[in-house]
């Protein structure tokens, strides 16, 4: 079963994602993006940053708006729209501190049955990768597309 | 004036940016430092 997600909107060459984080107390301006990083590979960084009042984008924040999982699963519901674009490519991705790189192992441990119908992930640490191993520290992860769908079929 | 003396720049405490593309950098730079010690195998 999908986990609820928030809506969002995404540029049309599908690096850049906003939507809104809702609670009770405030809402807040999320972004998702996936930039190149400078490897001779095709690989990515995903980066999740709140977009604060006065305009800055931070990574280190704690908003305790009490949606993390929906947060997580918007983020995660943004991969196929970027795989459609590069379906060679990978996504690399960490938390900002290491208690939130084990709160994504959390979230990678839940979604993984289901993920890994579509997508390859690997765990990274100390120079070695492996393929992710639930409850194992991992200092990030790298994701990429286990076969080459056709559009229609990874875009929901 | 700076000088070679001067110490290295603290880490910053907070995550806070001014524009997307610093925080992509900062992002990055972070991302670099981890996958740079892979073998280029592991990426390929």
């Amino acid at each position: 079963m999908q986990q609820p997600a928030y809506l969002f909107r995404r540029s049309d060459d599908a690096l850049l994602f906003e939507f809104e984080s809702v609670s009770i107390q405030r809402n807040i301006r999320k972004v998702v993006e996936y930039a190149r990083l400078a490897l001779p590979e095709e690989v990515f960084n995903l980066g999740l940053f709140d977009v604060t009042d006065a305009g800055d984008y931070d990574d280190l924040s704690v908003s305790n708006n009490q949606d993390f999982e929906k947060i997580m699963a918007t983020v995660i519901q943004t991969l196929p729209f970027f795989f459609a674009k590069r379906p060679k490519a990978q996504v690399f991705f960490s938390g900002s501190t290491a208690s939130r790189t084990r709160l994504y192992r959390i979230v990678l441990t839940k979604v993984l049955p289901e993920a890994a119908k579509t997508y390859i992930v690997r765990g990274v640490k100390a120079g070695r990768t492996e393929p992710f191993v639930p409850g194992r520290n991992y200092d990030g992860f790298l994701i990429r597309l286990k076969q080459q769908p056709t559009f229609s079929k990874l875009v929901p | 004036m700076k000088t070679a003396m001067q110490p290295p720049p603290k880490p910053r405490k907070s995550g806070k940016y001014p524009t997307l593309e610093a925080a992509s950098k900062a992002k990055a730079e972070k991302a670099l430092a981890i996958l740079k010690h892979l073998d280029p195998k592991e990426l390929a």
